[in-house]
């Protein structure tokens, strides 16, 4: 054996070995590799071979009406704004509804032409309530249109979750839509961790909101009075806030252009501890949903069914502010007249995780008092990337505005300089920062959230960028069902599939060995590395195998033993014109190897551009394309050879004949 | 020394068949043969309403959530989907995938938890209902109920969908639907309560009248199937196709783009004179699967494009490895004839071509036999892919290359205006030796 055979020979067996290493995780009962195995990828198979999870989404579609309101609402303000007129908008509780009162009546007619001439076949006209007034003009989105958007906002979310699927890397999901519903299937264990943190993106509606904080306003002042303060302990007066442990406190600061105090009059809770429950109606459950747990539903007759809730911070404070109406319990909002929230603010919370190394772990609730009008939603950002900031090292989203972003976000800042813009992601807000100078340019970044826990902000950061990139969904989405899917191709299917490849290959075997006898052993065992290197590259990268990615490696076994037929026929060829063996052998490799090469590089140059543009199959296809070119290439040229030249050197001497 | 070596041959050595002779006629014949697969897709879309047969994949269809359970005992048991596709497959439908599907629910009589290992068919059928019935039982239904202001009642596969004023009871809705042949599913209560809530913008109810239809159908295919088993359908609903617009201009673009790459890597590693074959060779194998595919009315999902794919890289692979020999025979054979080069070419070739094709053929025919739904329709297109991909190389890429360069490069010597472009180290390396 000489000696280039016995490196060829060693590196052969270092790559089983490594390919070996590479499959070890797929193996089935792999669970037990201890934690220095270097390979923890493993192959998944799709959801036509594997099955996955088949889960049912409703959306609420009203949503999309809503933001069309508000968008009216934020249109007309602007143009109140341009041309000095004096007049409210305002967004009644009725779906789409939408209230102008003029200060001056006069001016009703004159408005109420424009506004219509504006949206003709967006708005039609609504009842106005009672108390709105003379001069109010009452109108809502029209139900046509709003049955556009409704089915334009379910096209979308669709779109989204394909893409936030894709972004995740689960290859192959199926996302159709069921008329109001959105079936998402995924393949995969339904139990598996990546499952989950996926399934958690696809719910997320992830609708990033700036709005302005309201501060120094009287009502919060009168608000925090309320609860009472007193000092430095933060120990309130009223009985009622200190059994829910809500604690009033202020943030003071003094902008640095223009001097001056400003004050943020804001609440506290905490997530309260087990066991501390309190009484609330089933509809205050549902419309506010900050029920840590909730269980024993009793029936009061005339009062109703009230449930035990184990309420979380948020809804501490809620019921505090709101009350309960069902069960009659009143909210300090309603106590009396001057403490009413205005129907163009609203007060949000933001969630702030406790550091992971604090004894304890609950999370904390901080109000902010709001201007509910939206000043800049995501739709307005065209990319987003993850960072960290330069001074304090944590966590940041950098954020890049279209144009159009660039420039109302620049406006806005420079409009509330010294005061705090809050930035919120599915009606939580995730950081209020002083606005300090204007923000021209087109870039922001947002800090995640508060708190010490940096893997958590890691974690949600990579949520953020890639919600943000893929775009918010028009409407929450709330889970209907959720069932365990089989294999899509069906059980028995891939049984017979399986069968059919046996047979394949032993008739590949049979018609090898039959005309090249030894040397179609040769090419046997080729197929097989190939195979097997074909699977350990998969594992490599922990790729899904599918319906066409099956298909791709057919077809590249089919290529890689056309590549040993080639080789074949010119070693005969070879033998024929009078060489010796070892000759023929050499020239039957070199002589084969331009057409498999030109061959294997055309495919892997359509192999690319399907890549490149294809989706879902096409790209499982293109994948499996490209990794049955390597393989092919490096059996065909080099194991083969190896093989070739083991034959050969097993005898001494001139060989006078070889088994082709 | 010649006959030392006792090769078992597949034909014996020295074959020399003319195969470029008659190139014209082949050409004409493969030319009409695409126009009349591309007339097949004109000629279903009149006689049939559809190019091709589509499957649940492109065009959406309805899928069917069924469980059984024991007549006597009521308790949930597992049917094999094998069974359930027999079933289908003997009762002549077309196109269904049938898996299994899971789930958890609480049975009604005991209170107690149950896990249920039903089936879920997915078929591309909508309705089974005539949309002529259907607008007739839309019409009565919108004069019956004319009091209550329908706003709007349209179907939408086996369910009419109704905006209305004021609320319509199921019960009331069922004689008017019996008139016209249909039979209306009950309402379970939680339908009930979602329909007769209005619309808070709008004051409208949207209400969901559901037939039994195909669900009906298929359910009564299976109790007549699996005689001792109670079949309950636990959903039914239409679906939208899975492989939308997106998909569909996404494979196109990609195929076209590859197919230019294609020619631009021939056209710099061998010369551009090659290039214009091996593209037409490869157009035409995806058209005549695709016609085949029309003709035989074969179900085209997504698998079908993927086996249409494997299709034309085995196609190019094939077309590359005969254009590799002509251009080494080119520079070997250099006063011969262009027409002659090809010919001695292919005749060398011949037997790796009878010999990879048939291997391919035999193994993508097994699973052709064997196999079942999708993987059938797989082997199906390779089956036929095979056989015109060996064809196109040798009959179609060929030819194409000899009638270029004939016509534009002709002169005595062809192989000396091979660009410089082109090297090949292992043949000059082994020119020496001969």
């Amino acid at each position: 054996m000489d000696r280039s055979l016995k490196w060829r020979s060693v590196a052969l067996l270092v790559g089983l070995l490594l390919c070996a290493g590479l499959l070890a995780p797929t193996w089935p009962g792999s669970d037990g590799l201890p934690s220095w195995f270097p390979f923890k990828k493993k192959i998944s198979l799709g959801l036509d071979l594997q099955g996955g999870v088949h889960i049912v989404y409703s959306i609420a579609l009203d949503r999309a009406v809503d933001d069309k309101a508000s968008e009216l609402k934020r249109d007309l303000e602007a143009r109140f704004a341009d041309e000095k007129i004096d007049a409210k908008v305002k967004l009644p509780a009725a779906l789409g509804a939408v209230t102008v009162v003029p200060a001056d009546a006069s001016k009703k007619a004159d408005i109420e032409r424009q506004i219509y001439a504006d949206n003709r076949d967006v708005i039609h006209a609504r009842q106005c309530a009672p108390d709105d007034g003379p001069s109010a003009i009452c109108f809502e989105v029209s139900s046509s249109y709003a049955e556009g958007i409704k089915k334009a906002a379910l096209s979308n979310a669709v779109s989204t979750i394909r893409e936030r699927i894709n972004e995740k890397g689960v290859s192959e999901p199926s996302v159709v839509e069921k008329g109001d519903q959105i079936i998402v299937e995924l393949p995969g264990d339904p139990k598996d961790p990546a499952m989950l943190e996926t399934r958690a993106i696809i719910a997320q509606t992830s609708k990033l909101e700036f709005k302005v904080v309201d501060n120094n306003s009287p009502l919060m002042t009168k608000l925090y009075a309320r609860v009472g303060a007193t000092g430095k302990e933060e120990e309130p007066t009223d009985q009622r806030a200190r059994a829910l442990g809500i604690k009033a406190r202020y943030d003071r600061w003094s902008p640095e252009e223009r001097g001056g105090t400003e004050q943020d009059f804001f609440f506290e809770a905490f997530d309260f501890l087990p066991g501390h429950v309190e009484p609330v109606s089933p509809d205050w459950v549902k419309k506010y949903q900050s029920c840590l747990n909730h269980a024993e539903t009793k029936d009061l007759g005339s009062a109703g069914a009230k449930v035990n809730c184990q309420l979380s911070g948020r809804g501490a404070i809620e019921l505090y502010l709101y009350g309960d109406k069902k069960l009659g319990v009143a909210g300090v909002v309603d106590s009396a007249p001057e403490l009413k929230i205005p129907d163009d603010h609203q007060i949000a919370f933001e969630p702030i995780y406790p550091d992971p190394t604090a004894t304890d772990q609950r999370i904390r609730w901080r109000s902010y008092y709001l201007e509910k009008a939206v000043r800049l939603t995501g739709s307005a950002i065209s990319n987003a990337q993850p960072s960290q900031d330069p001074n304090t090292g944590r966590p940041v989203v950098l954020l890049d505005f279209n144009r159009f972003g660039g420039r109302v976000f620049g406006d806005l800042t420079s409009q509330i300089v010294g005061k705090k813009l809050a930035t919120i992601l599915d009606d939580k807000v995730r950081s209020a920062p002083v606005i300090n100078t204007a923000i021209r340019g087109g870039r922001a970044t947002i800090t995640l959230g508060g708190g010490g826990d940096v893997v958590r902000q890691e974690r949600e950061r990579e949520e953020l960028v890639n919600v943000l990139r893929t775009g918010s969904l028009p409407a929450p989405l709330i889970k209907d069902t959720e069932s365990e899917l089989g294999p899509t191709l069906g059980r028995d299917a891939i049984d017979k599939t399986k069968l059919s490849f046996i047979i394949g290959i032993v008739l590949v075997i049979l018609i090898m060995v039959g005309i090249y006898r030894w040397s179609g052993w040769i090419a046997v065992f080729a197929v097989v590395f190939h195979i097997v290197m074909t699977l350990a590259v998969m594992a490599m990268f922990g790729a899904t195998l599918t319906l066409p990615g099956v298909a791709a490696i057919v077809l590249s076994i089919g290529m890689e033993v056309d590549g040993n037929i080639l080789i074949y026929e010119r070693i005969r060829d070879e033998l024929l014109l009078g060489k010796s063996v070892r000759g023929a052998i050499d020239l039957g490799f070199s002589r084969a190897f331009s057409a498999i090469l030109d061959g294997q590089l055309t495919t892997a140059a359509a192999g690319w551009v399907l890549l490149q543009y294809g989706s879902g199959p096409i790209k499982g296809f293109a994948v499996m394309l490209l990794v049955g070119v390597f393989t092919t290439l490096s059996t065909n040229i080099w194991v083969t050879r190896i093989f070739f030249d083991w034959y050969v050197s097993r005898k001494k001497g001139q060989l006078a004949t070889i088994s082709i | 020394m010649t006959d030392h070596h006792k090769f078992r041959y597949l034909l014996p050595p020295g074959n020399n068949f003319a195969f470029v002779a008659k190139f014209k006629i082949w050409l004409v014949i493969s030319v009409l043969l695409m126009c009349a697969s591309i007339g097949v897709l004109f000629a279903n879309k009149s006689v049939r309403g559809e190019y091709m047969n589509w499957t649940i994949d492109f065009k959406g269809g309805t899928e069917i959530q069924y469980a059984f359970k024991d007549k006597q005992s009521h308790a949930p048991i597992k049917v094999d989907p094998g069974k359930v596709r027999d079933a289908l497959g003997k009762a002549g439908e077309q196109g269904f995938d049938v898996s299994e599907i899971d789930w958890n629910e609480t049975n009604a009589q005991t209170g107690q938890e149950e896990h249920i290992e039903g089936v879920i068919v997915r078929t591309p059928r909508f309705s089974a209902t005539k949309p002529e019935v259907e607008a007739r039982a839309a019409d009565e239904f919108q004069k019956k109920f004319a009091d209550r202001q329908i706003v709007k009642a349209s179907w939408s596969g086996d369910v009419l969908r109704v905006r209305t004023k004021k609320f319509i009871q199921n019960a009331e809705a069922k004689p008017v639907f019996a008139a016209a042949g249909l039979e209306l599913k009950p309402w379970s209560a939680q339908d009930l309560q979602r329909y007769n809530t209005a619309d808070e913008s709008s004051g409208d109810y949207t209400e969901e009248f559901a037939m039994w239809g195909i669900d009906r159908q298929f359910q009564q295919l299976f109790e007549k199937q699996f005689q001792t088993t109670d079949v309950i359908v636990y959903q039914s609903y239409g679906v939208g196709a899975k492989a939308g617009d997106k998909l569909r201009d996404d494979a196109a673009k990609s195929i076209i783009y590859s197919i230019f790459l294609i020619m631009l890597y021939l056209a710099f590693r061998f010369d551009i004179r090659y290039a214009p074959g091996a593209a037409f060779a490869t157009i035409h194998d995806a058209i005549m699967v695709i016609g085949v595919f029309a003709i035989t009315w074969t179900e085209v999902s997504l698998t079908s494009v993927a086996g249409l794919l494997t299709v034309m890289g085995y196609s190019v692979n094939d077309t590359v490895i005969v254009f590799d020999r002509i251009r080494e025979n080119q520079a070997k054979l250099k006063d011969k004839k262009i027409e002659r080069i090809i010919d001695i070419s292919i005749n060398e070739m011949l037997v790796r071509t009878i010999l990879t094709s048939s291997t391919v053929f035999a193994t993508t025919l097994i699973m052709n036999i064997f196999g079942t739904g999708l993987v059938r329709n797989f082997a199906f297109a390779m089956n036929i892919g095979v056989i015109v991909g060996t064809y196109s190389s040798i009959f179609l890429a060929a030819p194409i290359f000899m009638w270029i360069s004939r016509r534009w490069y002709s002169g005595p010597a062809p192989a000396r205006r091979r660009p410089a472009l082109v090297t090949m180290p292992e043949s000059s390396a082994a020119t020496p030796e001969e």
